[in-house]
């Protein structure tokens, strides 16, 4: 494009160009503190309208009174003083949206901040939107592949299912996130991310990771950083989930992680108790339970009628002491469609991902498995629940009968085959054909320790040795006969050839 | 009721007493005090505010609307 042509359409665009008329409501800030201001005038607002203030901020109206309104201030407050002009804008609060948000790093407004330039919006979304209704929606049947063997056999996640990953701090639970969204590469999925009140260096850490993955190409991360205000922390997930809106309505699959909500809980309760509402449990304002499940009902499969495309969510909540009990965590719970726990009796014991199998559910994942993968992890799951039942018995003597030794040893090689280390996603085909020699009994003869280089070896042997049956689970989602045949042929060669 | 007038020159008697005269058809007031604020920074034209509301006609605000206009997001 020459300058002149430039220089055309400018001219063009301002002849076009109409200065409106209009009246505006004003208000007066009254006084301003902790992020929060008071506002008089202002007499037509809107619950949960956006103001601007005379120096550039924004805020959201919160609180309306008898004569003031109680407005948070998204950003920096410290150059809002009494007396400022604050304009209603009779909008609720957006933020732009575009494909461009794909690879970057944004805050809770949406606007960038990994210092890669500005980003072309294409669209304003509502942070705030009513969840799709019952007849927009479809049943949860399309699997979320992990890659992760505890999750994917055990606890199956499908797509548009909300799965909440609870634990106490170090215990793994962004590294199952981070691992889930590493392992999206190629399955037409796209992730957001939203870091609620992380430390800075953490967000880094694992931006670099997801680029070293090459998962920042179909991920978007939305971060309200610690050291931000809590209002920012507040608004970050709905931020996030209307950018993940914006790829559903394009017949997408998105996947978004919210890590955690514990801390978003807590910045609406700082955000509640300075706008002076009346403290609940746990210091809780009372519509803190609202505030989560209008946040996670936005995650939905929706039919084809209505557009297609699935938003899958992930919520993290960090417990304190291994309290599932706590006001948040049982919210969440309830909410959700199951959940992951992580212990840290599990993680020091060298078990990782450190999913406490017996009391992790999910509660519609199950339909969205695929055939093969079902009949497997049928199996699996008992041998499982056989082998806790068990252990604690056999801690008592020796004495066992053959068939009680039998599950042992086929539990302690489940568990161990269960086992897996962080950054290293298996891909469904493996875990099968893993879990197919596991509950056949292929494995009962290797000696524990053993289990994993057997399992390797193992998938590089078959691969090159049982391509029907891959073929098969990869096309038909279930092996055939033929291909069943071909796979213990090939097991069967390779533990003659190595014993 | 009190209003206040901000704008780059000094309004003639004329413009002021239409003014008064719009903001009391307006508001339905008997009295109008007039607070005339003299800013050169808005350019040109006026600036009222009155009763919680602000009508906006400076120089400044139009420039402002054209460079929003002008960076709004491509449909």
């Amino acid at each position: 494009m020459t300058t002149n042509h430039l220089v055309e359409n400018l001219k063009k665009e301002i002849e076009n160009f109409k200065a409106q008329i209009k009246v505006e409501k004003v208000g007066r800030v009254i006084e301003v503190f902790d992020g929060i201001a008071k506002v008089s005038g202002l007499s037509d607002i809107k619950s949960s309208e956006m103001v601007t203030f005379g120096s550039g901020e924004a805020g959201v109206a919160l609180n309306l009174e008898e004569d003031a309104v109680g407005v948070i201030i998204l950003g920096d407050f410290s150059k809002i003083k009494e007396g400022d002009e604050v304009k209603a804008t009779g909008r609720i609060l957006e933020i732009p949206v575009s494909d461009n948000t794909l690879g970057r790093v944004v805050n809770a407004l949406g606007s960038p901040i990994d210092g890669k330039g500005p980003m072309r919006a294409e669209k304003a979304y509502p942070i705030e939107k009513v969840a799709p209704g019952v007849i927009t929606r479809l049943s949860v049947d399309q699997p979320v592949a992990t890659g992760i063997k505890v999750i994917d056999a055990i606890i199956p996640i499908g797509r548009g299912q909300r799965e909440l990953l609870i634990g106490d701090r170090q215990t793994g639970k962004t590294a199952i996130a981070i691992d889930t969204i590493l392992n999206q590469k190629g399955q037409n999925m796209i992730c957001v991310y939203v870091s609620i009140g992380q430390k800075d260096s953490k967000l880094r850490k694992i931006e670099a990771r997801l680029e070293e993955g090459g998962a920042m190409n179909y991920t978007v991360i939305v971060s309200a950083g610690a050291s931000e205000a809590a209002s920012l922390s507040y608004i970050a997930p709905y931020t996030g989930v209307s950018i993940a809106e914006y790829f559903m309505d394009q017949g997408k699959d998105v996947l978004i992680i919210y890590d955690d909500l514990s801390k978003h809980a807590v910045a609406y309760r700082e955000i509640s108790l300075l706008l002076r509402r009346p403290p609940g449990r746990e210091a809780y304002p009372g519509d803190v339970f609202y505030l989560h499940s209008r946040l996670l009902e936005r995650a939905c499969r929706r039919n084809e009628k209505y557009g297609g495309g699935s938003i899958t969510a992930l919520p993290i909540i960090e417990t304190q002491a291994g309290d599932i009990s706590a006001y948040i965590p049982t919210n969440v719970i309830s909410i959700t469609d199951g959940q992951i726990f992580l212990e840290t009796d599990l993680f020091y014991k060298g078990i990782r991902p450190a999913v406490n199998v017996g009391s992790s559910v999910s509660r519609v994942g199950s339909n969205a498995q695929i055939k093969a993968m079902k009949k497997v992890a049928g199996t699996l799951k008992l041998d499982l629940a056989q082998f806790r039942e068990l252990e604690a018995f056999a801690q008592f003597g020796s004495d066992l009968d053959d068939a009680t030794k039998r599950q042992l040893e086929r539990g302690k090689r489940s568990v161990e085959v269960l086992k897996q280390l962080q950054y290293a996603p298996v891909k469904t085909e493996y875990q099968v054909v893993t879990f197919y020699a596991l509950v056949k009994g292929f494995m009962d003869d290797v000696p524990i320790e053993k289990i994993k280089e057997f399992e390797k070896k193992l998938i590089e042997y078959t691969e090159r040795n049982a391509k029907t049956f891959y073929k098969e689970i990869a096309e038909k989602k279930m092996w055939t006969d033929k291909g069943e045949a071909e796979l213990v042929k090939a097991i069967t060669d390779f533990k003659n050839g190595r014993h | 009721m009190s209003a206040t007038v901000a704008s780059a020159k000094r309004l003639h008697d004329e413009e002021e007493k239409t003014l008064v005269h719009f903001l009391k058809k307006r508001y339905s007031a008997k009295e109008v005090a007039l607070t005339k604020i003299l800013d050169e920074k808005l350019l040109g034209g006026f600036r009222v505010e009155a009763n919680n509301e602000v009508i906006d006609l400076t120089i400044k605000n139009k420039i402002r609307q054209l460079q929003e206009y002008l960076t709004r997001p491509a449909n």
